[in-house]
């Protein structure tokens, strides 16, 4: 059952093809390295070779927050922080707000504290203002997110046009429902090997039916995020709040409360912790934050992990003298809401980072298919025009996109590993992948061999890629899966049989293009 | 206990799927495929699809039926994408794996089992040994009683043997033996 009447189906077709292919390769740059940083903690661990993979807070961290807050400026007890470290230290984070001598506005400064969770020992100590800090994040996974989300655009540019890939995106989705002639019936389509031409609408139809649910989401939430904070909260204040953004801030915000700075002493974190968990079915405390410290005014606020049913954590509130429980935050606004509960469910489906490794793979899944649905329909749209020779060429370039993405980020995770010795990998990981882009270009100048050969280089680098990790210094299996690390194994894995599938079809592809004659070609409707 | 009814819930609901895309006609026949035979049992398959989902719903587990919406995407997509020849190609694939290691296996059993069966032979003796509280390696009462049997056995046969021999030949001048064989016919 097709939505359109002819006439009208045609010109859809015509604008889902043309926007799909001019803004394609940008979706497919956008939708890949996101369906990889779904990942992110685990490439963290990865990369960094750590291997402590505990989770939460100890259940004690009451005496160690006394001792190191004792000595710490006290316009830096405004906010702290208390949360575990990738590495597994237990990070304080204590932030004032200063002056900035050079730009002139008030910004976040912070001294940072990592400890031992063993020995108590402080691991490392640095201060400065937020940005000029460095917070401990593999530059690996920095940049893949920083491509993923504004396409390593500067800001605000980065951000518009990755929100309006998402626009786009939840764009192509519903023409496709509305050009489907047979939306639950190809859901079990038979898929037509004997022709390219054939083979690429069948895949593109096939994958766009089985990922149309979840494409739509990940677009809705794709452009949310992109959109929020650059575009939503000023046009919002321009159209609510007569362009005054602090005013929309307060609206949707709790209204801070004014502080009484008589010295008053915390009340015991161990004993707040130990409450939250009990009024939560979460599994364990993600963070602290204490507002205020050593006023009557110290609040304590709780963030608990997601429950195992639930898609969110809770945050807690108490009163920081008394540790009486004040009540749970919500997310957004004031109050609980239906908006907040909306809102607070756009995360998790973004991030999918709601239930460990099964959530993460499941969303890897979905990344992954929403990718190739544009590759193939990208493919089918100059496969059918392939006569032509600008599109003959647009068809290469979409190859060399498809399979030089892959390629370079693996380029930028080699540079990574070999640049990790002499301290500088944050410089190298984004040049290496700029200059891995004329290499996989000089492996494409020869359209028949372009998806052969970035396949072999692929494979070649994926299975290369732990070896190297491991010569780089970082941990073994046998160390990861003493220290339940999985992490470091499952990308190892994943890498290997990645590579491994690759190698197979390079094998197989090559062996074709010297056996097999040309084969038979026929014109598919569109 | 958790992790184990989500991907429960998502195993049954591919069953459904995989039934759904075994038995679709228009599938079958691409693929030059039979067609089946039986009654299609579309409703039920359809049910057994969805209605984990439900379930998970009902019990109000919002991770686990996001968890079963998208993974049931995937691996649908990813089932349905396979076709019976890619199918056949990887069980072809699997079966010639399975062999080689298989082979490979047994290139490493032959001499394993073979030490081991030495290995095997010293400790059982040695256990006997031990068993009979003698640490000397020697023969048992068993053994000795075979051995005098066997001596006998030996004894009554040569002795056989001489009185044939007597009978069947003669001596010559020098008192030498000199057997007559029978004559060849």
């Amino acid at each position: 059952m097709s939505f359109l009447v002819q006439s009208q189906s045609k010109r859809m077709l015509a604008v889902h093809g043309w926007s799909g292919t001019i803004v394609g390769i940008f979706l497919y740059i956008c939708i890949f390295t996101g369906a990889i940083v779904v990942f992110e903690r685990e490439i963290d661990i990865w990369s960094m070779g750590a291997v402590e993979t505990e989770v939460g807070l100890p259940s004690r961290v009451d005496h160690n927050f006394r001792v190191y807050s004792r000595d710490v400026d006290p316009e830096l007890l405004e906010e702290v922080v208390i949360s575990r470290a990738l590495d597994g230290n237990i990070s304080y984070r204590f932030t004032g707000h200063i002056r900035h001598p050079d730009t002139g506005q008030i910004t976040d400064y912070m001294r940072l504290v990592n400890v031992d969770q063993d020995t108590n020992e402080v691991v490392s100590e640095s201060e400065g203002f937020i940005g000029e800090l460095d917070f401990g994040r593999a530059e690996l996974s920095r940049f893949w997110v920083d491509v993923h989300e504004e396409l390593y655009i500067p800001n605000p540019w980065g951000r518009y046009i990755t929100g309006l890939l998402g626009l786009f995106m939840m764009f192509a989705a519903i023409s496709g429902i509305l050009l489907h002639k047979h939306l639950i019936q190809d859901a079990f389509l038979a898929v037509r090997k004997n022709s390219r031409l054939l083979a690429a609408r069948d895949l593109h139809i096939l994958a766009g039916t089985w990922s149309l649910p979840f494409a739509i989401l990940l677009a809705f939430t794709g452009a949310f995020f992109s959109f929020a904070t650059t575009l939503g909260i000023p046009v919002m204040a321009m159209l609510a709040f007569d362009g005054d953004q602090e005013a929309l801030i307060a609206a949707v915000l709790p209204p801070p409360a004014a502080v009484d700075f008589t010295p008053a002493s915390i009340a015991s974190l161990d004993y707040i912790m130990k409450d939250a968990l009990a009024r939560t079915d979460g599994g364990y405390v993600q963070s602290i934050m204490i507002l205020n410290h050593n006023t009557v005014s110290a609040e304590v606020q709780v963030r608990i992990a997601a429950a195992a049913t639930d898609l969110n954590g809770t945050t807690l509130a108490y009163d920081g003298v008394s540790r009486t429980f004040e009540g749970i935050i919500p997310i957004f606004g004031q109050e609980a809401s239906l908006g907040a509960a909306l809102f607070s469910l756009l995360g998790p489906l973004h991030f999918g980072d709601f239930a460990g490794l099964a959530s993460k793979s499941v969303c890897l899944g979905l990344g992954l298919a929403a990718a190739w649905v544009t590759a193939t329909g990208m493919l089918l749209w100059t496969e059918r025009r392939k006569e032509d020779r600008l599109w003959r060429r647009f068809n290469n370039w979409i190859l060399l996109t498809v399979w030089g993405l892959p390629f370079a980020m693996m380029v930028s995770a080699t540079a990574f590993f070999v640049t990790l010795p002499a301290g500088d990998p944050g410089f190298w990981v984004p040049w290496s992948f700029a200059l891995a882009i004329p290499v996989a270009v000089y492996l494409a100048r020869d359209p028949d061999h372009t998806q052969a050969r970035l396949r072999l280089a692929n494979a070649v680098l994926a299975i290369s890629l732990p070896i190297l990790r491991h010569l780089m210094g970082g941990a073994s299996w046998s160390e990861a899966l003493m220290s339940g690390a999985f992490a470091v194994i499952v990308v190892d894995a994943m890498l290997i049989i990645a590579g491994l599938i690759m190698l197979r079809k390079w094998r197989r592809d090559t062996a074709k293009d010297v056996t097999a004659p040309a084969a038979n070609v026929q014109e598919p409707a569109e | 206990m958790n992790s184990l009814l989500i991907w429960g819930t998502i195993l049954v609901s591919m069953l459904g799927i995989g039934y759904l895309n075994l038995t679709d006609s228009k599938r079958r026949r691409s693929h030059q495929l039979e067609p089946v035979k039986t009654r299609r049992l579309l409703w039920p398959a359809r049910a057994l699809v969805f209605a984990p989902g439900v379930a998970l719903i009902a019990m109000g587990h919002w991770a686990g039926f996001t968890i079963w919406l998208g993974a049931l995407t995937v691996l649908g997509w990813v089932m349905v994408g396979i076709t019976p020849n890619t199918y056949r190609h990887i069980r072809s694939d699997m079966i010639a794996l399975a062999v080689r290691a298989r082979l490979q296996v047994a290139d490493y059993l032959t001499p394993l089992s073979q030490i081991g069966a030495l290995v095997s032979q010293k400790v059982s003796t040695r256990l006997v040994g031990v068993s009979l509280g003698s640490r000397r390696l020697g023969p048992t009462p068993a053994d000795a009683a075979l051995v005098k049997t066997l001596e006998a056995r030996v004894a009554a046969l040569e002795a056989q043997v001489r009185e044939l021999e007597e009978k069947s030949s003669v001596t010559d001048g020098d008192g030498k033996y000199v057997i007559a064989y029978p004559a060849a016919e």
